[in-house]
């Protein structure tokens, strides 16, 4: 017999409705032919014949719609019996695609979780590297704000420290300037003792000057005579050192200035016997 | 905040010792003369003139002093007075040398002297009595005197002592007559060596000043020779065919160089003198010529066309390296250096003067080449053991005679001319 599911399934009721509606339908056409032949009433025929004899024999065509029923509802039952399977082989098939797309959504689930943890990874370091960026950026932002101050403080300390040497400088000027002569007055008087020295100095001869200098060092008494005469730095040639040593006792007395500051200056020279100066 | 301090306290200091500071002025100029010095008898003689006379000459011929002519000088002057330096001031010596001579019998003579500084307050720079002098000595006496003045004073030793060679040439009716002559370094007391009918040429001293080497052409043909001063004794060194010419002693009195042609063009060689070994140094086709050894004897300078014209080159003669060292010029040769390797002395022509040849030096150093003499026919420059001064020949009139000019190009002088034409002088090293 056919088993009926306890799971009524929409598709198994369709099925049924379709079979039974076949059933009908078969039954149907076997019922109502059609043939175009009429079948003519006989014509008063005996009408209610006694069934007198249970015809033994069996109407062909009834026997073959029997048949054709047992046939049918085998056949029925065999095509139920393949819906069956073929619902049964649906069914398994849709519950073998839905493991797989159970397997394959939990698959793409990890998946999803391993690229999302690669992301946030990935995010992770990224921000990471900005923050490290940007830390570095902050610290060199502070250094160089730091420079930037201690600069700014430099400059400031300088600008003060360069005030008050200029003011100290104006102060030493405004004194010296009190003290000493005005240097017009100087250079004349250098100028004067320049030419002393000229026409006194006898430069040797004999042997190749080009080159040669040497500076000597005098100390005056008040009257202008000449106390101390040394040389500073020697020519490294004996003739010309001694020419400019004589030179200075020949000149002495020098004429001493009228001005008393002028005066103490003058009491020291220094002469740079250097033929060579343009 | 004690920078600042710092700095105010520089300033008042500066200011403090502004007073202090010296007055400085540079001195350029000043009349170029020699050094003047008189020189004279002291206050108790007279005699010391003769003396005087040939130190005056001597300061004066070396170029650096100024001596004061005697009608100049101060006479009869007490001890006290010629130590008083205002005199000497005032007729504008700087060094004043007070002489005595004194006779001791038999004439013999005791000489002494003093050399003051008139500008150190009479300081007494040298002072020296010399005994058992011969009046025939005096005159070299003196050369010994300007040798210790001249030294005390520059701080140079003095060359006044040394002797000269060179050759002089007589015009006679039967033709040129040539001589070999030493003579004291002022030209006086001549000596002669070697007469000949035929050229002489090229006498270069030994470093012992005791011998000359020369070239002759007695045999008529070129011979170089050996001859000792003192006794005229000879010897013959070389007299290979062609040329045999410029004999030069290396310092050390072992080698000659000398310039012989006889492998074709006229070469350097460099032959022991005891051995007589020969080694050619030059080589090819131009003419080498005129060798001068430098003092340490390492180098040899000479004169060479290889350039063309005749230039000085120098050959270094462990390596054999020869390197030009005249470039100025269309002509330098007959090299001659200073003791102190510093000044190479020559013969030369200017870029645009043709014809005109003259004493110049060359700075080694910077190659600043100063032409010294200004006549136009300057030649065989000799220096003085001490470097200090150049005798040269050059012509007066229409003879030779010999000119003397120091390396300032001052100090030009002439030699006292004789009779005939005076060449190819060759100054005698330091005679002990």
């Amino acid at each position: 017999m056919i088993k009926e599911d306890n799971v009524i399934q929409n598709p198994k009721t369709r099925s049924l409705f379709i079979s039974v509606g076949l059933h009908v339908f078969i039954i149907g056409c076997l019922v109502f032919s059609f043939e175009k032949t009429h079948t003519l009433m006989p014509p008063a025929a005996a009408p209610e014949t006694k069934p007198i004899v249970e015809a033994v024999m069996v109407d062909q065509k009834v026997l073959q719609k029997e048949v054709q029923r047992l046939a049918n509802i085998e056949k029925a039952k065999k095509e139920r019996e393949k819906a069956r399977q073929r619902e049964i082989l649906e069914k398994r098939q849709k519950e073998e695609a839905l493991k797989k797309q159970v397997e394959e959504e939990r698959i793409a689930q990890i998946n999803r979780e391993k690229a999302e943890k690669e992301k946030r990874e990935k995010q992770e370091k990224i921000e990471k590297a900005e923050k490290a960026e940007k830390e570095k950026q902050e610290k060199q932002e502070r250094i160089e704000k730091a420079e930037k101050e201690k600069r700014e403080k430099q400059i400031k300390e300088e600008a003060l420290a360069q005030q008050k040497k200029i003011e100290a400088e104006r102060k030493a000027k405004e004194a010296i300037i009190s003290v000493q002569v005005s240097n017009r007055v100087r250079n004349e008087y250098q100028s004067l003792i320049r030419s002393i020295l000229h026409q006194n100095w006898t430069r040797p001869t004999g042997f190749d000057l080009s080159g040669l200098y040497c500076v000597v060092l005098v100390d005056l008494l008040p009257t202008g005579e000449v106390a101390r005469v040394s040389i500073a730095r020697s020519s490294g040639n004996l003739t010309f050192d001694r020419s400019t040593e004589v030179a200075v006792y020949k000149s002495s007395p020098l004429p001493m200035p009228q001005d008393p500051g002028l005066a103490q200056e003058a009491r020291q020279f220094e002469f740079k016997f250097n033929p060579e100066a343009v | 905040m004690s920078v600042k301090r710092v700095y105010i306290g520089i300033f008042f200091l500066v200011i403090a010792n502004t007073a202090w500071a010296r007055l400085s002025i540079e001195i350029t100029d000043g009349a170029l003369a020699g050094i003047p010095i008189a020189i004279t008898s002291s206050a108790d003689t007279q005699n010391f003139e003769e003396i005087a006379l040939v130190v005056r000459n001597d300061l004066r011929m070396c170029g650096r002093f100024d001596p004061l002519m005697r009608d100049r000088l101060p006479q009869h002057l007490s001890a006290q007075q010629e130590m008083s330096m205002g005199i000497w001031q005032s007729v504008g010596a700087e060094n004043v040398v007070l002489g005595t001579v004194m006779s001791t019998g038999g004439d013999r003579y005791s000489v002494s002297f003093r050399l003051i500084d008139v500008y150190k307050n009479g300081a007494v720079l040298a002072s020296k009595t010399f005994y058992g002098i011969r009046y025939q000595d005096f005159r070299a006496l003196a050369h010994h005197i300007s040798d210790v003045v001249y030294e005390k004073i520059t701080g140079i030793k003095g060359a006044f002592s040394t002797r000269i060679a060179y050759v002089m040439v007589v015009k006679t009716p039967e033709g040129k007559r040539y001589s070999l002559e030493v003579s004291d370094a002022d030209g006086y007391n001549p000596q002669t060596l070697v007469k000949s009918k035929e050229p002489i040429m090229s006498p270069s001293w030994s470093p012992n000043g005791r011998q000359l080497s020369f070239v002759s052409f007695e045999k008529n043909r070129a011979e170089i020779y050996l001859i000792d001063v003192a006794t005229g004794r000879r010897e013959l060194l070389s007299k290979f065919p062609g040329i045999n010419g410029a004999p030069a002693w290396s310092p050390d009195g072992q080698t000659l160089a000398l310039v012989l042609s006889k492998e074709g063009s006229p070469k350097l060689y460099l032959m022991n003198i005891r051995s007589r070994q020969l080694t050619q140094i030059t080589q090819g086709y131009s003419i080498d010529t005129e060798p001068a050894w430098s003092r340490d004897g390492r180098h040899l300078y000479f004169t060479s066309n290889r350039g063309g014209k005749p230039q000085i080159y120098r050959m270094h003669l462990v390596s054999r390296q020869v390197e030009r060292i005249t470039f100025e010029g269309g002509y330098n040769a007959r090299p001659m250096l200073t003791p102190d390797g510093r000044y190479l002395i020559m013969m030369h022509r200017g870029e645009q003067s043709t014809g005109v040849f003259n004493i110049a030096s060359q700075d080694l150093k910077t190659g600043k080449v100063s032409v010294l003499t200004h006549a136009y026919l300057d030649e065989s420059p000799t220096l003085s053991p001490n470097g200090a001064m150049v005798l040269y020949g050059t012509q007066e009139g229409d003879r030779q005679i010999l000119g003397l000019v120091t390396l300032d190009g001052r100090g030009q002088l002439k030699l006292p001319a004789r009779e005939g034409s005076v060449q190819e002088p060759a100054w005698s090293p330091f005679l002990s």
